[in-house]
């Protein structure tokens, strides 16, 4: 019965951002149509003069669907800042884990202090930062973290299975380096210095993501 | 009808404040009070009133809040705050003083 009403709605916010606003805008103004086009129908109208009556009344939407639009570019000062925040919570972070393995040290090597000590010391430092690390991840806006993704995934494929395959890839090297970061540093108790495989990682996984981007072209 | 349009959309806010001072109400139901007091003379087009919604919403003259039909879709009502009924006080003042000068101004018999 509202079909009509609806799809033509629809139309209207085709060019409109998906964002909460506007999904409200769009329930407003079909509310409010499917209520004036049951008056109509209550009139008298036949169906076809009640959607035509209804939908005359709207006006231009175009410039209000522009609004909608220009508010999200407003909210990019806002985006940034949020990312600087979160930048700056994960430098922390990183930081955190290096001082713990450099209090292991100190306590261990330097201090020459019970082993257990310095380790204690080590993983509570570890978990302030872990902590860092996830409250960050759960309190960055939703927008944020959609947006974000986007730019800092700086290739990706025009095909998805491509797509799919290097995340695969991605997962299983990760992987592999935290089981060798393990293997390594328990085998020749190198904590001090095993640290350095992880960014050896990212370094493998740059060249793996180069070497798609070449054979793409 | 449309004539008037141009001067009428100038006051859009004012208009819905006046509206929402008797009480809450959503878009169609004031729509509906204009051209009834309009005297079929004037229909709110939907794209300016929801414009003007989010002007004075964002500017805290009015609050709004969903409604709990469960007909097809929510409506959603409008109410207006303290500010909004002090600018409405102020915009009233200002009609009634620019029609005495615009009357002045163009009367005939000047």
């Amino acid at each position: 019965m509202y079909e009509g009403l609806r799809k033509h709605v629809d139309g209207l916010f085709e060019g409109a951002p998906k964002t909460a606003k506007a999904t409200e805008l769009k329930e407003e103004l079909t509310a409010n149509l499917i209520e004036k086009y049951d008056d109509l129908i209550a009139a008298g109208k036949s169906e076809d003069e009640a959607l035509k009556g209804a939908l005359s009344g709207i006006g231009d939407m175009d410039s209000l669907v522009q609004e909608l639009t220009e508010e999200i570019n407003i909210s990019d000062e806002e985006m940034r800042r949020e990312r600087r925040k979160s930048a700056m919570f994960i430098s922390v972070a990183v930081g955190l884990y290096i001082l713990g393995v450099a209090v292991l040290i100190l306590f261990t090597e330097v201090f020459r202090v019970n082993d257990v000590v310095g380790l204690i010391l080590m993983l509570v430092i570890d978990a302030v930062a872990t902590g860092l690390i996830i409250y960050n991840a759960l309190s960055r806006p939703k927008y944020l973290s959609g947006k974000a993704k986007e730019e800092e995934e700086e290739w990706v494929s025009a095909d998805r299975k491509t797509n799919d395959v290097l995340r695969q890839i991605k997962s299983i090297l990760w992987l592999c380096i935290v089981v060798a970061y393990f293997l390594i540093s328990f085998i020749f108790t190198a904590w001090a210095f095993s640290w350095v495989i992880f960014i050896i990682g990212v370094a493998i996984e740059k060249i793996i993501v180069l070497m798609f981007q070449v054979k793409e072209r | 009808m449309s004539i008037t349009s141009d001067i009428i959309r100038g006051h859009t806010e004012t208009i819905i404040l006046a509206q929402l001072a008797h009480k809450d109400s959503y878009g169609y139901e004031i729509n509906k009070e204009l051209q009834k007091k309009s005297d079929n003379k004037y229909e709110m087009k939907e794209a300016t009133m929801y414009s003007a919604f989010r002007r004075l919403e964002q500017n805290g003259m009015i609050v709004s809040y969903w409604g709990d039909e469960n007909r097809g879709a929510r409506r959603r009502y409008y109410s207006i705050t303290k500010l909004g009924r002090a600018v409405l006080h102020h915009s009233r003042e200002e009609w009634v003083e620019a029609k005495k000068i615009i009357d002045s101004m163009i009367n005939e018999e000047g």
